[in-house]
């Protein structure tokens, strides 16, 4: 240990194990020790200058005290996010609860009205298959296909009408789900094919011959048709098409339906015979125009 | 010591993960609450400047049919940008707000004849303090309510209360193929004009605007419009006509540029006149489904919008239109479709802020809420952070002072 320790210690401490008037003369046995105890004695005192809380009697009970020990910056500032987050979800909780106070239940668009009145029907009149698929065909148009679904399936199961068949091909066919409408159609024909089949006879029997004028089942082979088509299958399209014109041979969009598709499969005569032949009911159909222009056989 | 940074780690992974919980709710939270005020099938909206934008229609105040309008003959827009739309065959009166949020019914109790009632209001007008003008086609009268539907007075008319108009403190009434005008307390003031086809007749059904002392008849039944003085002189009438025969004005003569400055253009059975912000005549014709732009000083038509159809932003029979210059966007009650549309065409704006007004209007304003309290709470955080920051070192702005004192040299 450097002099001036031993300077320090001759001024400050009494001498171990000899009489008070000795002072000055330390034994060299307990220099060492001396010395050890003057070091820890200077590092204590630095450190309660640099930390106070450990000077003071009430400081040091305060730190040997089970207290929270304060947070480092960062998760000080992840805390104040985390509580602004929840300040601003209690505003948003209380602005919506606020809004649906306020909101009323009238439709807002045209779609939202053909839901609501459909619903209406249903609930008022639920005996009636025409309003079950007009509630269906509405969730259809606001892209609710699950709903639509349910709901043409509910209707069959309380009303029995298989015609609703038609309106869950045609659900179906919208959803984009063609292989699944194509076999709904499959099921929609045979239930109408049927329902017809027994209606013409009824009509037999009382007397009356003249033919049912029922186009659901041109319905049924045009939908059918234009899925067919989305799956590439191009002659069973034009097959369905042709037996639609069949039922319905005035209906100037089937016609023009079954030219495009003439056209597309290559047989431009035909497909000019069906476009002359829509704008024989409509003169001025413009997509029987158009076709005939895209063929090449505009005037 | 080592326990120390694990502690630290540890907060910060439970405070993260909490704060990314409540962000996933928030996010979650402003999905639904976008969700609710998109009303589904929007219609596709054309972002090309020079066509009709559809803002939203306006059905009733609830599913039902009894809560929804039936064939609204008339609509007309408040000072305060309310949106009046009258249901005839109910014999009342809905109020919507801007942003389309139902109000209140204007009614008398089921309707009546008697003082205070209305039957029947075809038409109605508003002036600038928001009184109410109605007329009554059945009652044959002009009924008025203040702005909180508080009557105020009626008065008579000759023969049928087709179609009001407020300007100026004038109420013009177009009554069966003539026009009255009244003061606001209903003092008769003038009349002019007879049932008939000639240029100068008229018979119209409820197309009455006036500007500057002058009159303009949607004269639908003569499918032409008309323009007057205040005495009743006509300044033109176009098509100029003197039969209603004809539908395509052929007339080129008068002042050399002919009658049309839309070529081809036909009335065919205009209903009701609006003037925009820039003085324009906006004009509603009910078989054509569609809003013209007419030059109110020769009668040229300009432009035309709308087409027919029952989607929202398509007309079917439209007969009443009006418009709102502060938020630059026409009212058209779409009679036939039960309900009344905002719809806005380009170019009808006089004031620059209306964009600011009708985003005012929007649905969507209501996210506004919560985006400004996350603002308000991110500054607050950041004062508190400060304050903080100046608690915990109160010795950090002396000891820099102390430290400048010490060695100015170095500064």
């Amino acid at each position: 240990m450097p002099d001036s320790h031993d300077e320090s210690l001759e001024d400050n401490a009494a001498p171990l194990g000899e009489p008070a008037g000795n002072i000055g003369q330390v034994d060299p046995a307990w220099a060492g020790v001396l010395d050890e105890l003057a070091a820890r004695s200077q590092v204590s005192e630095s450190s309660a200058a640099e930390d106070p809380e450990t000077e003071t009697p009430e400081a040091e009970s305060a730190a040997e005290a089970p207290a929270h020990p304060p947070l480092e910056p960062v998760s000080a500032w992840l805390l104040k996010v985390a509580l602004a987050l929840i300040v601003v979800l209690l505003a948003t909780t209380l602005t919506l609860v606020i809004f649906l106070v306020t909101l009323h239940k009238a439709p807002r668009t045209e779609i939202e009205r053909a839901v609501s009145s459909a619903e209406m029907s249903v609930r008022e009149h639920p005996s009636v298959a025409e309003n079950w698929a007009q509630l269906a065909y509405a969730y259809a148009r606001a892209h609710r296909y699950d709903d639509a679904l349910n709901v043409v399936r509910k209707g069959r199961a309380q009303t029995h009408q298989d015609y609703l068949y038609l309106a869950e091909a045609d659900i179906l066919r919208s959803a984009g789900r063609f292989k699944d409408s194509i076999a709904v159609y499959g099921s929609a024909e045979a239930a109408i094919s049927q329902a017809d089949t027994q209606a013409i006879s009824a009509r037999k029997t009382m007397g009356i011959y003249v033919p049912l004028d029922d186009t659901t089942l041109a319905r049924v082979y045009v939908g059918r048709a234009i899925s067919e088509r989305q799956l590439g299958e191009a002659k069973s399209a034009i097959a369905d098409l042709e037996k639609a014109v069949a039922i319905a041979p005035d209906q100037s969009t089937i016609l023009v339906r079954l030219g495009d598709y003439y056209a597309e499969s290559g047989d431009t005569s035909k497909a000019a015979g069906m476009y002359r032949s829509a704008l024989l009911y409509l003169p001025d159909y413009a997509p029987a125009k158009a076709g005939l222009e895209r063929i090449g056989r505009g005037q | 010591m080592a326990e120390k940074p694990s502690r630290m780690n540890r907060t910060r992974a439970v405070l993260t993960a909490v704060i990314v919980i409540l962000a996933l709710l928030l996010v979650g939270l402003a999905v639904v609450f976008f969700k609710l005020l998109t009303p589904s099938g929007l219609p596709t909206v054309s972002s090309s400047p020079t066509t009709m934008q559809w803002v939203r229609s306006m059905y009733g105040f609830g599913p039902a049919a009894d809560e929804q309008l039936l064939s609204p003959s008339s609509v007309a827009i408040a000072p305060s940008g309310n949106i009046y739309a009258t249901d005839p065959v109910r014999a009342r009166i809905m109020v919507f707000r801007p942003d389309g949020i139902f109000l209140r019914l204007l009614h008398t109790g089921g309707g009546g004849m008697g003082k205070g009632q209305f039957i029947r209001p075809e038409s109605i007008a508003i002036d600038r303090n928001g009184d109410v003008y109605i007329a009554d086609s059945w009652a044959k009268k002009i009924i008025v309510f203040d702005r909180n539907d508080k009557y105020l007075r009626e008065w008579p008319v000759d023969q049928q209360a087709r179609g009001v108009y407020v300007a100026d403190g004038k109420v013009y009434v177009l009554d069966v193929g003539h026009v009255i005008v009244f003061d606001a307390q209903g003092a008769r003031l003038s009349a002019f004009g007879t049932r008939g086809r000639k240029p100068g007749q008229i018979d119209a059904y409820q197309g009455i605007a006036a500007r500057a002392g002058h009159i303009y008849i949607a004269d639908s039944y003569n499918q032409r419009l008309e323009a007057f003085d205040e005495s009743g002189t006509l300044l033109w009438a176009v098509p100029d006509k003197t039969t209603a025969s004809s539908l395509i004005d052929t007339n080129t003569s008068g002042d050399g540029s002919g009658s049309r400055a839309l070529p081809g253009h036909r009335w065919d059975l205009p209903q009701d006149l609006a003037f925009d912000g820039r003085g324009r005549l906006l004009v509603i014709d009910a078989f054509m489904f569609r809003i013209a732009v007419v030059d109110p000083e020769t009668g040229k038509v300009s432009a035309t919008y709308g087409e027919y159809g029952a989607e929202d932003g398509q007309f079917y029979y439209p007969t009443s239109i009006a418009y709102d210059a502060r938020r630059d966007w026409v009212a058209v009650a779409d009679t036939q479709n039960n309900r009344v549309q905002i719809v806005r065409i380009p170019d009808t704006a006089a004031l620059p802020v209306s964009a600011l007004w009708r985003a005012a209007a929007s649905p969507y304003r209501y996210l506004a809420i919560p985006a400004l309290v996350l603002l308000l709470a991110i500054a607050f955080a950041m004062w508190a952070a400060r304050q903080i920051r100046s608690a915990e070192n109160p010795d950090e702005g002396s000891e820099q002072g102390e430290e400048q004192e010490r060695n100015p040299e170095d500064a």
